[in-house]
């Protein structure tokens, strides 16, 4: 019971994140999309060496570890 | 019913690759950052110039090849098993070039910040950022609820987001389209 509650939860987050990039594109854009988001967190240096490390570590920890 | 969900989840997550997907193809094809003209404080901004057919072609071919070599390389890295040296080795040798576009890219952002003294990137307001890091929020909130729930031999019970992926990569195809994608994030975000 409390597997299928937690899997249900996944479920309704993986579904705000679709609805936030649907409401990205019926907005006009005016709320940024997942894409634009992502640019806006790169647009400084320091950030993108940061998300750089955390990149490596998402990959590392999924696919090599 | 647990399966059903996780199959509803899949094809969410499908979903949302394939958005992001289109998204990104329409920003490589059309869109190119570049600085903004030389006002004070100036910013990134996107231009969205159609591309000449001429530039289009000259690039073609090339991200043809470069789009069949991810998939190639992908393939192949999904048929690593974790905890081996082939899948540290392939992880590792796709860091190499991500790892030169960011730095390219950090330089690049380094010196248009000493010249432009106010460089700033490119922007959002805060307030329309909030439904993205409200998302974030509640994802980082509930992975660490159900990693710290866990403990005590509950994982079964409590599955986190590496308990999902390891669902969806026992599959090969799953694992490639996964490790896929997160070749296509490093390029989104380090892309000089």
């Amino acid at each position: 019971m409390i597997r299928t509650i937690c899997y249900g939860i996944w479920a309704v987050i993986a579904l705000m994140v679709v609805w936030c990039e649907v409401i990205s594109i019926y907005s006009s854009r005016r709320i940024p999309g997942f894409v634009r988001m992502l640019e806006t967190l790169a647009a400084r240096p320091y950030r993108t060496a940061v998300l750089f490390v955390g990149w490596m570590w998402i990959g590392w920890h999924f696919f090599a570890r | 019913m647990v399966s059903g969900i996780f199959s509803g989840l899949i094809a969410l997550v499908v979903l949302l690759i394939a958005l992001i997907a289109l998204r990104f193809a329409r920003i490589m094809l059309n869109q190119r950052v570049v600085r903004g003209a030389g006002a004070k404080g100036a910013q990134l901004s996107v231009k969205s110039p159609q591309p000449s057919m001429s530039a289009l072609s000259h690039h073609l071919p090339l991200s043809i090849f470069a789009v069949f070599a991810s998939v190639a390389y992908s393939w192949i890295a999904a048929g690593t098993k974790p905890f081996t040296w082939g899948a540290d080795l392939l992880c590792a040798i796709a860091f190499a070039p991500m790892a030169a576009a960011a730095f390219v890219r950090f330089r690049r952002m380094r010196e248009a910040r000493r010249h432009d003294g106010e460089f700033r990137g490119l922007q959002e307001p805060y307030q329309a950022l909030e439904p993205w890091l409200l998302v974030v929020g509640l994802l980082i909130l509930w992975e660490l609820v159900t990693y710290f729930a866990g403990f005590g031999g509950h994982r079964e019970e409590f599955p986190t987001l590496s308990v999902l992926y390891n669902s969806a990569a026992s599959l090969r195809p799953t694992k490639a389209i996964l490790f896929l994608l997160w070749l296509c994030l490093g390029w989104g975000l380090f892309r000089p």
